[in-house]
């Protein structure tokens, strides 16, 4: 049955983000604008819109199910926010701005400049558009997922709703749309997060209660790994720790600041916000295991019921409203803003990076975007599922891609293309065999091989992708040659604005 | 032909520790990997906070690396504890999810967030940013 507070609660939060972004067509006028914010954003905008693009749906639903179904490995994830965001800020925050200008908005644009090769540009936007398309769609089907249960509407209607809302006001307004929704969702997906956390936290009677009574059902959920092995856990903690270094929708950012000083103050703001999130993550989930081994609620069917059932038995509707327009929030921001991404990469990095010219370029990004989404759409429909298996590849493709380019290339003077395009091969092939191996189960049916020891495959791409950047960069030393003007650039301006 | 440098150095450290890595999590030896994550941690905020010739920059990198270094090593102390009531509990935790909570992720981000914010204006590195 529909409810009235939860079905008006999402109603506003649609509309308002709607308007938002259609609002912000008359400040999308150029390709700067479009894509950068006009490389005008401050601190708050940029803390609180980096919060909302990396806490995606998944902090919401995915997480507490993860919590619920294997204590606290999942909150090495999470936690992972606390340390990578402060990390991605001060590893390649301010040099990444260093490279912004002009002509210089994108992260491909900022690898051409330091590398000076079109090779390595090319193979950095490649790695970029195919980690957003798998994303993309697993984060269309998750909204429409949402939108059904909320409005009683027939999945189609539903994904109809969802692929509409996602595509129109990243097409009319852009970058600029996208992080002016992103401060109005962060701000209440921060709200939800912190009131959900008190709400899971008296629900069970503190935590030492809650953990208590977890212990008394499964004592391995409340341990440091929880029921996962330790490696996995170790794991996750390495991908998605380093790995927020290399997520093109919130790295990307620091070149759309005005002036360095707007890093030195978001830092905070992004990761206190990412923090409070990962405190509903915990909580929620946690909380709702122990009403279940008190009894107080039957087992769940699904692990990720965890969070809709705790909204429903445990908050006041009003809250329960927040929420879920929390959830819708997340998803929403971090879908536009890939959207965007992509956009760009068709639009200006590709093309470039193969010498084209690049003309009416806002025509191309709009229409970008609405093909993007019409596609990421139409195979997120056919394939059901297998769209949500190949969102999580998306995550650690683009970790794996960018990472060793952005933190080797900006702190080692030694680095060449060479290592960039290596080690991009090694992301997407690596990305492809254990999607294929692990998600598709061509290892129990072709015997292709996996670890064994429960090390998560994403951090074994990553490592092998890093290792790769060196190996291939000494290799390769002698035989690359560089346009370095874009480095000499970026010396000359950092060492005036040190004075 | 550059000579050896010391972000030569700095690679070829984390390149030792991206094969320590490899090595201990193929082979399922979750504390050498554990040590080794934080070894890899430590060194990316050496890069990102050690400049030369400033002093405070060292600190917060060290305090980073000691911070986890810690936090790492009660988690694994009493990654076997047992918790059967309120009572053996951590500040709300089992004692080695507490280390985590308590010793990894509340200090990581203090210390790494607040250091960034606090040596912000010294970590600009004009040798460094020619890279």
């Amino acid at each position: 049955m529909r409810d009235p507070v939860i079905v008006s609660m999402m109603l506003l939060t649609l509309a308002i983000t709607i308007a938002i972004g259609l609002h912000s067509y008359w400040e999308a006028r150029t390709q700067q604008e479009y894509f950068a914010y006009g490389q005008k954003l401050r601190w708050f905008a940029l803390g609180l819109a980096t919060f909302a693009s990396i806490m995606s749906g998944f902090g919401f639903v995915g997480g507490p199910g993860l919590v619920y179904s294997m204590g606290s490995a999942s909150l090495w994830m999470t936690f992972a926010g606390g340390l990578g965001i402060p990390l991605a800020f001060l590893l390649v925050g301010r040099k990444l701005q260093a490279y912004a200008g002009p002509d210089v908005f994108t992260i491909p644009d900022a690898v051409y400049q330091r590398f000076g090769s079109q090779a390595a540009r090319f193979a950095v936007a490649v790695g970029i558009l195919l980690g957003v398309l798998a994303y993309l769609g697993a984060q269309m089907l998750a909204a429409a997922v949402v939108l059904e249960s909320v409005f009683q509407i027939s999945f189609r209607w539903a994904f109809s709703i969802a692929l509409f809302v996602i595509t129109i006001y990243p097409l009319v307004g852009g970058i600029v749309a996208g992080i002016r929704t992103e401060v109005f969702q962060g701000s209440i997906m921060l709200t939800a997060s912190v009131l959900i956390f008190v709400f899971a936290l008296s629900s069970g009677g503190g935590m030492s209660e809650i953990m208590a009574a977890v212990a008394s059902d499964d004592p391995s959920l409340v341990g440091p790994w929880g029921s996962a092995p330790a490696l996995l856990a170790l794991s996750w903690f390495f991908v998605f720790t380093v790995g927020i270094i290399g997520m093109p929708h919130s790295t990307s950012r620091f070149l759309m600041v005005s002036d360095p000083g707007q890093i030195r103050s978001g830092v905070l703001l992004a990761a206190l916000a990412y923090m409070v999130g990962s405190l509903l993550w915990m909580t929620v989930g946690f909380a709702v295991r122990a009403h279940v081994a008190t009894g107080d609620l039957p087992p769940l069917a699904v692990a990720d019921e965890a969070a809709p059932t705790f909204l429903a038995v445990y908050t006041p509707r009003w809250l329960a409203g927040i929420a879920f327009a929390g959830v819708i929030s997340a998803i929403l921001s971090t879908a536009s803003i890939f959207l965007n991404v992509a956009s760009a990469t068709l639009t200006r990095d590709i093309p470039l990076s193969l010498n084209r010219t690049i003309t009416h370029p806002l025509f191309w990004a709009r229409t970008w975007t609405a093909v993007i989404s019409l596609v990421a759409g139409g195979v997120a429909l056919a394939s059901g599922e297998f769209i949500a298996l190949l969102g999580a590849v998306g995550f650690g493709l683009h970790a794996a891609a960018l990472v060793p380019t952005l933190v080797l290339g900006l702190h080692w003077p030694r680095a060449n293309s060479a290592g960039v395009i290596a080690s991009v091969c090694v992301s997407v092939f690596g990305s492809i065999y254990f999607f294929l191996a692990q998600q598709l189960g061509f290892a129990a049916s072709h015997g292709w091989w996996v670890p064994q020891s429960g090390f998560a495959s994403v951090a074994l791409v990553m490592l092998l992708s890093f290792a790769t950047f060196v190996v291939a960069t000494l290799t390769a030393q002698s035989r690359v040659t560089a346009d370095t003007t874009g480095t000499a650039r970026v010396a000359s301006r950092l060492q005036a604005a040190d004075g | 032909m550059q000579g050896f440098t010391r972000s030569d150095g700095v690679v070829a450290l984390l390149f030792f520790l991206v094969l320590l890595l490899l090595v201990s999590g193929l082979l399922g030896m979750h504390w050498v990997f554990a040590y080794a994550l934080v070894a890899w941690l430590g060194v990316l905020a050496g890069i990102g906070f050690i400049r030369a010739g400033e002093p405070r920059t060292w600190f917060a990198a060290v305090l980073v690396f000691a911070c986890l270094a810690l936090g790492m090593t009660g988690i694994l102390v009493n990654e076997g504890a047992i918790v059967s009531s309120a009572a053996d509990t951590i500040l709300g935790f089992h004692p080695g999810t507490a280390s985590l909570v308590y010793g990894i992720w509340v200090p990581g981000f203090f210390t790494l967030g607040v250091a960034f914010v606090v040596l912000f204006d010294r970590l600009a590195d004009t040798a460094q940013a020619s890279s």
